[in-house]
């Protein structure tokens, strides 16, 4: 009797569990989607003097490196509609290039009939796998870019694109507008011009000349820091300087919060309601170090130590 | 040009003039010489012209031109490689032929695939432009006003519509995706804060 009554009770659970995710707005807003999706794949033959140019358009962007003397390039082109035959129409508006005019491998892909809405949810992908000296050279139009291990040249143009650099080396310039910037193992002459992006780089060696705007940025140098030269207006500066206790700090905020360590020796040069300034000597026993110079207006600037690190998870 | 003034008349008069025929019998005598020529025709001056035969030289000079543009005409292409700047020239232009080839960059492979997914909210309508008429009333009040502690919030706030408009621009072109949706959500809450701070100082 009690099994049957338990059973019974089970079966109106499952009823009733059934009945509420059939009900849920969320399931009820839940479409089949036809995907179509074009796959481009081309190999170049790779020279020294070769620049791969990509310029990308709602494009997510992946470029790796291998030991292979050749540009691979793989595309991937998606539509996805309820109707196959819209997803197919709208797949064939987005225009592809991948060809190599003289020294420069062009990888390009744009709307051809922008002026006509998509009804399909379109997006792009590049996966790009090159020699790590190979110059890269990547224009993104929303989307993203993830970029690894190059050790020679890279310059990105992004506008509402996300970038991400991992492991890179060389000469470095940078250019965003409403696209964060993420980067990791950095190491070389690094430019960032920024606008409306946060920055956050980590375990950054080199030098550096950062100018943003409107931004978050969180810069954590290691022992391989040369030089940094930080402008920033209307933007908040975190710079984690705890594991170096040889850099130069000059330190300067109009309009906003100063704040450094307690156990860091300060030098205060200017603190009027306006502009604080500071300046911090290195530790002598350390010899000379890096000089970090970092100017912020209209915004909070913390020179912070490994507790503030730790809580930021670095 | 002068027109006939009595054209009728004319013809009438025309009209009556009398007709004349050649005898039934004069056509038949010229048929009849024609086909049987008379036995005086080799009395003609063509007839007595002096008739000469040309030496057979001539005629073995012609046989040998004919025979020589034939034997010409007929002369193989690779007869013409005999000389070795030729030859040198013709592997040459297959070198650089075969060089092409072989540097050429193939065209890209192209795959289509196919599948099916579920998507949460396609195409869902959502009306980005419900506050607009506040902003643009806000707009219009910061650039009568024009004060300078105002105008750098104004142009934060320009910044902002525009970059609104370039996302909902990319929305029509590729679709609503999520994560523009995300990005037009991010630059909004942005747009309200700026006002927000217009509205305090104001």
């Amino acid at each position: 009797m009690i099994h049957k009554l338990l059973a019974l009770a089970c079966h109106k659970t499952t009823l009733s569990l059934f009945l509420l995710l059939l009900l849920s707005p969320r399931l009820q807003s839940q479409t089949v989607v036809q995907v179509v999706s074009k796959i481009i794949e081309k190999t170049f033959a790779y020279q020294d003097g070769y620049e791969v140019n990509v310029e990308g358009e709602k494009a997510e962007i992946f470029v790796e490196t291998s030991t292979s003397r050749e540009v691979k390039v793989r595309m991937e082109l998606v539509a996805k509609h309820p109707s196959l035959a819209t997803a197919e129409a709208d797949l064939e508006t987005i225009q592809f290039v991948t060809e190599r005019l003289k020294n420069k491998i062009y990888l390009r892909n744009y709307r051809y009939d922008a002026g006509r809405p998509a009804q399909s949810v379109m997006s792009v992908k590049y996966f790009i796998t090159l020699p790590e000296t190979c110059p890269v050279y990547v224009k993104n139009y929303f989307g993203s870019a993830n970029i690894s291990n190059l050790s020679n040249r890279l310059r990105i143009f992004g506008e509402y694109s996300q970038i991400d650099i991992d492991n890179v080396k060389g000469l470095i310039d940078i250019r965003t507008r409403f696209g964060d910037v993420v980067g990791e193992k950095i190491d070389g002459n690094v430019t960032i011009n920024a606008r409306r992006s946060d920055i956050t780089l980590l375990d950054i060696a080199g030098s550096y000349t950062i100018n943003a705007q409107y931004g978050t940025l969180k810069l954590a140098p290691n022992a391989g820091l040369e030089d940094m030269n930080v402008n920033a207006d209307k933007s908040e500066v975190h710079f984690y300087g705890d594991r170096l206790p040889n850099l130069a700090y000059t330190l300067r905020t109009t309009h906003g919060r100063l704040r450094t360590p307690p156990n860091l020796r300060a030098v205060v040069l200017e603190n009027t309601p306006e502009i604080q300034r500071v300046q911090v000597r290195p530790n002598r026993e350390y010899g000379a170090g890096a000089n970090v110079t970092i100017s912020v207006s209209f915004g909070d600037l913390y020179l912070e130590d490994a507790t503030a690190r730790r809580r930021e998870g670095f | 040009m002068e027109q006939e003034k009595n054209r009728s008349t004319l013809k009438q008069a025309l009209d009556r003039l009398p007709q004349y025929e050649p005898g039934k019998q004069l056509w038949r005598n010229i048929e009849a010489k024609i086909e049987q020529p008379a036995a005086g025709d080799d009395n003609l001056p063509l007839a007595h012209l002096p008739a000469y035969t040309p030496p057979p030289d001539v005629w073995n000079n012609i046989s040998r031109n004919l025979e020589a543009d034939k034997k010409e005409k007929r002369r193989p292409l690779l007869s013409y490689l005999s000389s070795r700047w030729m030859q040198a020239a013709a592997a040459l232009v297959l070198l650089i032929a075969a060089g092409i080839w072989l540097m050429r960059e193939p065209g890209p492979r192209i795959q289509m695939a196919y599948a099916q997914e579920e998507m949460s909210q396609f195409g869902q309508l959502i009306d980005w432009n419900e506050e607009e008429a506040s902003f643009e009333r806000i707009e219009k009040e910061l650039a009568a006003a024009n004060r300078p502690e105002l105008n750098l919030l104004k142009e934060e706030l320009t910044e902002l519509t525009a970059a609104k408009q370039e996302v909902v621009e990319m929305m029509q072109s590729y679709g609503q995706d999520p994560k523009l949706i995300n990005q037009l959500g991010d630059i909004e809450r942005e747009r309200s804060e700026v006002y927000r701070q217009i509205i305090d100082q104001m």
